[in-house]
Order: C-alpha cells, then sequence, then structure tokens
C-alpha cells in the first residue's frame, strides 16, 4: 500500500497536466481560429424597412417597392468603386425593367451636395437615398462601400455583396431574386 | 450518534481556498446586476466589434459609424431592452462576429465547464479525505505527507477555478484585437489616415507613402490635400502610374477634363496598355467633345487589354454614347 500511493500521485500528477494540456489545446484552437464577418447573417431574413428622404426630393419607403425584385445598393461619392458601379447598376435597371426590377441606392457618410454631384456624373438614375445616422446601413449590417443586397419579390434578402460587384456577378446575382 | 471528524490544517486550509474561489466567481456573477444604464451601456461598447475598423470595440474606436453604434446601445436600453436583447439586436444583422468574444461554442465549452469540473474535484477529494480518518487503521502517510498533499491539492484548484476563467474571459479580447484580415471591406480597412500622415511626416521622399497618403484624402472625400498630395508624388516620380491614375480620375470628376487628358496622354506614352489610363482617356476625350473615333479607340484598346474588368460594362455604354450619330 504504501509503496502503491507515489505511484497513484504521479499517475494524478500527470493526469492534472494532461487535463491542462488538452484545455490548453482547446484555448489555443479557439484562439487559431479568429472569427470572421461573413454575409451569411442576413440572407433569407426579411429586408429591414426603411422609409428615407431622396436626393432631388420626396421620400421613398421600402414598402412602396412591395412584389418587386429589389437591387438595395450602399455607396458614397468618395468611394472610387462606386463609380464604376453606379453605371453598371444603371444599365441593369433599364435591361431588367421589364421584370419589375427596382435599383435603389442608399448614400452612406456622405453630404448632399456631393452625392447630388456624383448621380449627374456617373449616370445614376435610379432613386438615391439619404440615411441619417446611418441608421439603415446599420440595420441592413453594413461594414462599408460598396455593399450590395439583393431582394426578391417578397421582401427576403437572397443575397448579399460585400464590396464591388463585377458586371458579370451582378448578372449573375440579379438572376437570384426575379421571378 | 454523531461522527466527529477530526479536521487537519490543510483541510481547513483547502476549504477556505475553495470558499474564497466560490466567492469571487459569486460577486462576478452578481456584479453585472447592479450597474447603472450607463455602465451597461460602457460594457456593452466594450463587447460590440466596430465594423468598419479592425478588430476595435465600439467604445475604443473613433469611427463616426461606432459613434452611431454606441448612440444605437443607448437607446436600446433607455427603451428597456435588455444587455441580451442588445447584443441579439447587432448579432441579427452581422452575425456573433459582432460580439468580440463570443459564446462559446463546440470545444471551447470545455473551458467554460473547467472550473466547475475543479471544485466539484476538490470537494470529493475533501470528502475522501474526511471518510479515511474515520478509519484509523487506513491512516498511514505521516502528517508532513498530508500537508503537503493538501498544499498541492489547493495548487492546483486555486490554478483551475481561478486561472481558465481569467484565460477565458481575457483571451478572446486578445482576439479582438488582432487583424483578423477577412475580407476586402470597401476603403476602410486600409491603414489609418493619421498612420499614413506620420509615414509620409517620417520619410517625405517616399512615393510610396504619398500614394497612399493621397488615396486615404480621396476616400475621406479631401480632394483638395489628394491632389497637393499626389503632385508631390508626380515630382519625385512623374510617370507613377497610380498617382497618374489617381490624379487624373480627381480632375475628370471636378470638371477638369483637360488637366486630366494631358496626365492620361502623358501616362499613355510610358504604359501603351494601361486599361485605367485608356479607359479614362476615353472619358476625358468624351467629356471634352473629341472625335468620336477617339474615345473609341481607347475604349475598343481598353476593352482587348481588359479582360474581366468590372468596368467592361461601363466602357460599351461609353462605346454606345460615342458612336457617331446616324446621318440624316
Amino acid at each position: 500500500m504504501a509503496s502503491g500511493r507515489p505511484a497513484s500521485r504521479v499517475v494524478g500528477l500527470l493526469g492534472g497536466l494532461a487535463l491542462i494540456g488538452v484545455l490548453l489545446g482547446v484555448f489555443a484552437l479557439a484562439f487559431a481560429r479568429g472569427s470572421s464577418p461573413g454575409p451569411a447573417a442576413q440572407l433569407g431574413r426579411q429586408a429591414p424597412a426603411f422609409a428615407l428622404e431622396r436626393l432631388g426630393g420626396g421620400r421613398l419607403a421600402l414598402d412602396e417597392l412591395r412584389g418587386k425584385p429589389i437591387i438595395l445598393n450602399f455607396w458614397a461619392s468618395w468611394c472610387l468603386p462606386c463609380r464604376d458601379e453606379a453605371p453598371m447598376l444603371t444599365g441593369l435597371a433599364a435591361d431588367y425593367a421589364s421584370h419589375g426590377l427596382q435599383v435603389v441606392g442608399i448614400v452612406y457618410r456622405d453630404d448632399t451636395a456631393s452625392a447630388i454631384d456624383f448621380m449627374s456624373r456617373y449616370g445614376q438614375t435610379y432613386p438615391g437615398l439619404l440615411d441619417p445616422g446611418q441608421r439603415t446601413a446599420l440595420d441592413y449590417g453594413v461594414f462599408g462601400v460598396p455593399e450590395t443586397y439583393f431582394i426578391d419579390a417578397a421582401g427576403a434578402i437572397r443575397a448579399r455583396q460585400l464590396g464591388p460587384l463585377s458586371a458579370s456577378a451582378l448578372r449573375s446575382t440579379v438572376e437570384k431574386i426575379l421571378p | 450518534m454523531t461522527i466527529r471528524v477530526p479536521l487537519h490544517r490543510s483541510d481547513l486550509a483547502l476549504v477556505v481556498a475553495i470558499a474564497i474561489v466560490v466567492l469571487a466567481l459569486l460577486i462576478a456573477i452578481a456584479r453585472p446586476l447592479i450597474p447603472t444604464l450607463d455602465a451597461r451601456a460602457r460594457a456593452l461598447d466594450s463587447e460590440l466589434r466596430c465594423p468598419v475598423c479592425q478588430g476595435t470595440a465600439i467604445a475604443d474606436s473613433p469611427a463616426v459609424f461606432a459613434a452611431e453604434m454606441r448612440a444605437v446601445v443607448r437607446e436600446r436600453l433607455a427603451a428597456g431592452l435588455t444587455d441580451e436583447q442588445v447584443r441579439d439586436f447587432f448579432v441579427e444583422r452581422y452575425g456573433t462576429w459582432i460580439l468580440l468574444a463570443p459564446p462559446p461554442q463546440g470545444p471551447q465549452v470545455l473551458l467554460w465547464l473547467a472550473p466547475g469540473f475543479a471544485l466539484a474535484g476538490g470537494a470529493l477529494l475533501l470528502v475522501h479525505r474526511a471518510r479515511r480518518k474515520q478509519r484509523p487503521e487506513a491512516v498511514v502517510a505521516s502528517p508532513a505527507k498530508v500537508s503537503r498533499r493538501g498544499t498541492f491539492a489547493i495548487v492546483v484548484a486555486l490554478t483551475l477555478a481561478v486561472g481558465l476563467p481569467v484565460a477565458v474571459v481575457l483571451g478572446p479580447r486578445g482576439i479582438g484585437d488582432e487583424i483578423t484580415g477577412t475580407v476586402a471591406l470597401g476603403n476602410q480597412l486600409a491603414p489609418s489616415l493619421a498612420d499614413r500622415e506620420a509615414s509620409v511626416a517620417s520619410d517625405p521622399r517616399s512615393v510610396v507613402a504619398l500614394v497612399s497618403l493621397g488615396d486615404a484624402y480621396v476616400d475621406a472625400g479631401r480632394s483638395a490635400e489628394a491632389v497637393s498630395v499626389y503632385l508631390r508624388a508626380l515630382e519625385l516620380e512623374p510617370l507613377n502610374v497610380r498617382a497618374s491614375l489617381a490624379l487624373g480620375v480627381i480632375l475628370l470628376s471636378a470638371g477638369r477634363p483637360a488637366e486630366a487628358l494631358a496626365l492620361f496622354d502623358r501616362l499613355l506614352v510610358s504604359s501603351p496598355d494601361q486599361p485605367d489610363a485608356l479607359l479614362y482617356r476615353a472619358l476625358a476625350r468624351y467629356q471634352l467633345g473629341a472625335p468620336s473615333e477617339e474615345v473609341r479607340s481607347d475604349v475598343l484598346r481598353f476593352l482587348a487589354v481588359a479582360g474581366n474588368d468590372p468596368r467592361r460594362a461601363m466602357a460599351e455604354r461609353l462605346l454606345d454614347l460615342a458612336s457617331p450619330a446616324p446621318s440624316g
């Protein structure tokens, strides 16, 4: 019995060390994995409602567009890729008008004059909406601009693009929301 | 009949140590229930990640968006929502990514359960020892040995019970402070404007630093400062492609296509197939009312060299616009 005790202490000590090792391993794993933002958070959700002032006067509410597929694009005049996206989105809105597609732009952290200037300069003919305090951007979980949401006729978010869209990606994604 | 269990000094020490740990945990659990609205808001601010920054809590971020998020936290708490509901509001929109310390999932749960196991183990050990002491024949170990084992048990229990919760609480904060470099989120993930100003100040003749500062000014909507910085870069390196292009685009946006055209012309002499210069020169020419063949030739060359450039659609539109008007 006296000889068994030191052995059991060694076993206990090794067991304790092994437990600590396992826990440290789990911890290191969790630490290394980190976390990354993804577009998944919003997919399938109903698009958050908004009613915002339009650049150039009037208001537009998401409810008014109910039943139509919508591309919602967050942009700013200081955003370089947005300069390429605006003409592409204008072209897309024209091409798919017969499908009822509605493109809506929401201005992100910009002043009204620059935004109006941007719209005329880059041929943006779809509505541009002001978002004071970026509350709508926050409601959609926007990370930065450009960022684009594809909303189907039932009002559900079907796709989301963080960052600039290529013309081909834009056309293939819009198919997801057409009736 | 009562059995009196003689307690050893090391057992007493173990009991005291466990009592202290339990008390500390109870205080830690109870504390968040007490604070005021402002303290709750500040606590939430430090839990929520700023979406337009790199791994910073909204509490520590100077970004306007972070300030808006702080305002939303306060509004929602003032409206009577619980901390959990406020957290859920952001998680619904951004996923659990928005939490700097997301709730444990998968194997991480083990870490959270470890202190409980350690406490239960300590208690079992105590009961086991007390029972053994009821049978005098079982007492073989010398008092010195018992005392050493008691100390060992205390050290292990304390390390596990206190060390692990501390590691779990502090660990994820550490992750949050790291640059995870995940997806391109627009123009806001680059080094801050102040960083770039500092690097230009430390090396005013670095073209790379100047161009990078110019880009930051463009992003911040400070075009005039961007222009002066790009001009400095071009003085040092007249054919720098990025500075020429960026400056040309600003001039185009500012309704100064003639100056932009001069820049693109110069750039295209040295790099005849630079796609951006081709596209923007076409735009400049178009804005200046140049003959449609000149605009079209630039656009066609752009389309030939640009591959899958996202601006192809824009170029094609420009091509349509620059079509010679049908006669008649």
